[in-house]
């Protein structure tokens, strides 16, 4: 353990990938109560072509990549709330149409990309000063935005429509969680990767709906599975010397296995 | 004083008109019943009255007040909730949500005692830690109207509340929202294509099929003329015997 810690890139990848998985689990208890998984998965996937622009332009993909993001998870809620088209539907418009973009533009850019594959499949070594400061502010800002909003995001998820009637802002706080889900997504891309990512908002909320009793303790187990998978994920890819996004998605996915052999045998 | 006025409230869905010229009243302390068949309209008035649609032209008043003033005074059952089955909310979050207040208002002690005060008049309070989704239809429709009854509403709106309840539980039901009524005078408006759920139970009905065909005490309007209008078929009412019951005389393919 102490080996681990002593060297820079792992502290690194330990830091930024706790940060970004309790911030994941924060905004998966809800995607997954929400039921829009598929949109996890299309923002995360829409972001490829952010990534490119970038290192198509010379500005920090990452940066390119957190615009794109938002304006796709934006776009796709704008599409569901005001046009006859539904979330899931959206999402299968973006979700092919970004990653076409992405395809396309790579092949304008001139000579080698070694770091496309860090981006789609997540790479420790990637972590720098950065993404650290990057991930420790998505999860003030994601921390900050439940201790706020976590009843209107309680009741709208359950009952959208008597939300409103009670005067709950619900498409306020229906835009801003988009906007941090997208955020959060991108800042997640260089510890488990593009094609990863919505491993880590869905798997440790699923895994928390095997024992939660109230939306406090789903919320809670979310981010203690998340941690887990995170930093277990972490340990094992340096141990084992895996990938470590894959890592972090076979840890969590184990994780849920366990939590539901758990849940059918003690607690019927 | 007026507990619901609507005043020639206009609605459509771009061109197909649902809603023309609609004008009626309820007093206060009234049960009243808003009857028609599917695509009536029913859900898109209940709507304009929640202030969550505008009419097109014309104005609803709730105790005075225009519907988005009057949320504090409003509680609400919503027909068909399918929330997602498996999101661990308790019953008692889910009467909390009906104790909200606005933004940043938190829920203090005394609306938790508020909260339990309601589910004991519902019958729910041993089941205020059960999930939402474990719990049966009429468990389920018990906590929605615990949840309503928790602003302490000048008027209760429920929409098609007998979907989904078996009819032994409906009588039940009614039995409810009728001590709910006597109880804290409460005005309550309920929507319904049923028109025995309702026959014996309400002050008046309003029958509406994108018009209003017809709005009074249940014996003046439920006649088989207005009934043909509504369901567009030869129909009679008859209100004697320990229930009322609808005869349908010849069938023209519309609702029944």
């Amino acid at each position: 353990m102490a080996e681990i810690l002593s060297l820079p890139f792992m502290r690194n990848a330990l830091i930024a990938g706790l940060a970004v998985s309790v911030a994941a689990a924060f905004i998966g208890s809800f995607v997954v109560a929400r039921r829009m998984a598929f949109i996890g998965a299309g923002i995360a996937h829409s972001s490829f072509a952010g990534v490119v622009i970038g290192l198509l332009i010379g500005m920090d993909p990452l940066i390119s990549a957190g615009i794109f993001a938002s304006l796709t998870g934006l776009s796709i809620g704008f599409l569901s709330r005001n046009y006859r088209i539904e979330e899931e539907s959206a999402v299968g418009v973006f979700f092919p149409f970004s990653m076409a973009l992405g395809i396309i533009l790579l092949g304008f850019i001139k000579g080698f990309t070694p770091d496309i594959m860090g981006y789609l499949f997540g790479d420790v070594l990637l972590v720098g000063k950065t993404e650290i400061l990057l991930s420790i502010l998505t999860l003030v800002l994601v921390t900050f935005f439940f201790m706020i909003f976590f009843r209107e995001m309680v009741y709208s998820t359950f009952d959208e429509e008597t939300s409103r009637v009670l005067g709950i802002k619900v498409s306020l706080v229906y835009y801003l969680f988009l906007f941090l889900s997208s955020i959060t997504i991108v800042v997640s891309i260089k510890v488990v990767g593009i094609i990863l990512l919505s491993g880590l908002l869905v798997i440790p909320p699923l895994s928390a709906l095997q024992f939660a009793r109230n939306m406090k303790s789903y919320v809670f187990l979310s981010v203690f599975f998340g941690i887990l998978s995170s930093a277990g994920g972490l340990f094992l890819s340096y141990w084992l010397d895996l990938p470590s996004g894959a890592t972090i998605i076979s840890v969590s996915f184990f994780l849920l296995l366990a939590a539901g052999f758990i849940r059918r045998i003690f607690m019927r | 004083m007026k507990a619901l006025e609507i005043k020639g409230v206009w609605f459509s869905y771009e061109a197909n008109v649902v809603l023309k010229d609609i004008n009626f009243s309820v007093e206060e302390g009234e049960l009243v019943a808003i009857l028609g068949p599917n695509g009536a309209g029913k859900t898109t008035l209940l709507k304009i009255i929640l202030g969550l649609l505008k009419p097109h032209r014309g104005e609803v008043r709730i105790f005075g007040l225009p519907p988005e003033k009057a949320r504090g005074i409003v509680g609400y059952v919503p027909q068909n909730l399918s929330p997602n089955r498996r999101m661990p909310i308790t019953a008692e979050t889910v009467v909390l949500m009906g104790a909200y207040r606005g933004f940043l208002k938190p829920t203090g002690k005394q609306t938790r005692d508020e909260v339990e005060e309601v589910l004991k008049q519902v019958g729910m309070l041993s089941f205020k830690n059960r999930l939402f989704g474990e719990l049966s239809g009429g468990q389920r429709q018990r906590i929605l109207i615990a949840r309503a009854l928790v602003r302490k509403p000048k008027l209760l709106i429920l929409d098609e509340p007998e979907t989904g309840l078996d009819p032994s539980f409906q009588e039940g039901f009614y039995r409810l929202i009728l001590r709910i009524k006597e109880t804290f005078g409460t005005t309550v408006l309920t929507v319904t294509h049923d028109v025995m759920a309702v026959s014996q139970r309400v002050s008046s009905i309003a029958c509406l099929n994108r018009e209003l065909i017809a709005h009074g005490r249940p014996q003046e309007v439920l006649t088989a003329q207005n009934l043909k209008c509504l369901y567009g078929e030869a129909a009679a009412y008859f209100g004697h015997g320990p229930a009322p019951h609808l005869v349908v005389e010849e069938h023209s393919g519309g609702n029944s």
